[in-house]
């Protein structure tokens, strides 16, 4: 027999769950990041190889309502921040070893090309929009009218640069986890090819859900089958490479295995999220219903969320050390009515 | 580099959690959280059992993957040694030290924010001091000490007992040593 007990307390998650180092705020930013990746990748793809009569929503408007969304996903990490006033601190230092200053540092170099590609699809996308830019007092004739112009001509380059930076931020958004040899559950290269593949299902989601012509739609929608059967392919990687893994990733795998997450992740995220879309552009892959088409596309963007979810709660219970904690706070506060924290005591 | 190391006697701890008040009291820890904790680690089968107390805090890693994730350089090497601190002035919260510390070692401080760990009391360490945890051991269990110097009492016991880190397997190169 082994046990190890905590004599005193110890200020951890594992023993005070509101110390828990990241909540819904990073799950929603690595689901909200990896969705706008795939916008910027598919509308760069788009603008690139020629295709924006074939793909308007994606050419056009993708880019802002992505930019839109990246903007959400980043005030959600500021949310997350316990010490806002320091968040210019990302900006005056770069660790090389640190994925979270890497991010930091693309989402600095995605944020005005994703903005540059936004404008130059204003004048197809959003007409009206653009119109009222030209004629805004004082900057519309001067700065708005030729930024606008501008970003057409070098609307090719933006693309490009696009898509690499989308790849990245992709990436990142996985790597950010399995940069944690401290966390077993994170530890599997696996997650940037994961989420990057993710970012993209999702992307290529919200653009069948907005696409402008039944050709766009179901360019999306073929796509995007592509991508879920290629995310069911990673997922299983995953799971074997955690499967095989030493006793720590074993043990760790086994919480969406029969452990807490199972049901959020097998019926979720594989059921709801991949298996059912997958079933779904299936059958309607020859003749395509925005209906049908639509309903597997929410899907896909819950499925998307819910991996990211799942990832961050779960991975966070792992670690290198196990105790037992003698004192059960909840237990505890029970038998106490002045509200004292039980723990706080030791 | 300076090589600081921690070592603690298993024999003659008596699981007192003398070493976490005096934590607290020596760096103003917030109610409820702490820097350091004991352990009681039971081995055996009834009825021959053993109990061993391992007084546990932040290791102080040569290799520390807390200071590889800090994406503003606020958790970093004090004086070119292996002791690992915060600057709070530069720490934004982000959490990434405490999802990258094995030892689950690293806290967030109450309500201001920033994130607290075990500074090994680098405050008393610079005048010559033992940290705090290491000078009320009513057992004297705990020694703190240079692992440069041969002749120092943490480099002693280390060459004459048989000693273990948590957890080396991390690739951290822990720096409290455990004395059986």
């Amino acid at each position: 027999m082994r046990e190890e007990v905590l004599a005193s307390v110890l200020a951890n998650p594992r023993v005070e769950p509101h110390l828990a180092i990241w909540g819904w705020q990073i799950a929603t930013y690595l689901f909200l990041g990896g969705l706008s990746a795939g916008l910027l990748i598919f509308s760069g793809w788009v603008v690139a190889t020629r295709r924006v009569g074939r793909a308007p929503f994606a050419a056009n408007r993708a880019p802002l309502i992505g930019l839109i969304i990246l903007s959400i996903g980043m005030g959600t990490l500021f949310l997350d921040l316990e010490r806002k006033i320091n968040v210019w601190r990302f900006y005056a230092y770069l660790n090389p070893t640190s994925p979270m200053s890497w991010g930091a540092w693309i989402l600095i170099a995605v944020f005005p090309v994703f903005a540059l590609l936004a404008v130059a699809g204003l004048p197809d996308g959003f007409p009206q929009l653009a119109g009222k830019l030209r004629e805004l007092p004082v900057v519309g004739k001067s700065t708005m009218a030729p930024l606008i112009d501008m970003c057409g001509v070098i609307r090719s380059p933006l693309a490009v640069a696009g898509i690499g930076l989308g790849v990245a931020l992709g990436i990142y958004t996985g790597v950010l986890l399995s940069g944690f040899n401290a966390r077993p559950f994170w530890h599997s290269a696996l997650l940037g090819p994961l989420f990057l593949v993710s970012g993209l299902s999702t992307g290529a989601a919200l653009l069948v859900l907005g696409a402008g012509t039944a050709e766009e739609r179901h360019l999306f929608s073929h796509i995007d089958l592509g991508l879920i059967v290629v995310e069911i392919a990673l997922v299983f990687l995953f799971l074997i490479d955690m499967l095989n893994g030493d006793a720590l990733q074993q043990h760790s795998v086994f919480l969406v295995l029969g452990g807490g997450a199972t049901e959020l992740f097998w019926i979720g995220f594989i059921g709801l999220g991949l298996a059912v879309p997958l079933t779904l552009e299936t059958a309607i892959w020859q003749r395509s219903t925005a209906l049908i088409a639509g309903v597997a596309s929410v899907l896909v963007l819950v499925g998307g969320f819910l991996l990211r979810d799942v990832m961050v709660t779960t991975g966070q219970q792992t670690s290198w050390a196990s105790f037992h904690n003698q004192f059960n706070a909840s237990l505890l506060a029970k038998l106490r009515t002045d509200g004292e924290n039980p723990n706080g005591r030791f | 580099m300076t090589h600081y190391a921690m070592v603690i006697d298993t024999k003659t701890c008596i699981g007192c959690t003398d070493c976490v008040d005096a934590c607290r009291m020596e760096n103003n820890v917030p109610e409820g959280l702490c820097y350091d904790w004991v352990v009681e680690i039971t081995t055996g089968r009834y009825p021959v059992l053993k109990t061993e107390f391992r007084s546990e805090r932040c290791n102080h890693c040569s290799h520390a993957t807390c200071v590889e994730a800090c994406p503003t350089g606020a958790s970093q090497y004090w004086n070119d040694s292996n002791i690992v601190v915060v600057d709070a002035t530069k720490c934004t919260g982000c959490k990434a030290c405490i999802a990258a510390c094995p030892y689950d070692a690293r806290l967030i401080m109450q309500p201001q924010g920033y994130i607290g760990k075990c500074t090994f009391c680098v405050q008393r360490v610079q005048y010559g001091m033992d940290p705090a945890c290491v000078a009320v051991c009513p057992a004297h269990a705990m020694h703190f000490g240079l692992l440069d110097d041969p002749t120092s009492t943490v480099s002693r016991l280390l060459d004459e007992r048989d000693n273990y880190t948590l957890h080396p397997e991390t690739g951290n190169h822990p720096n409290v040593f455990y004395l059986r």
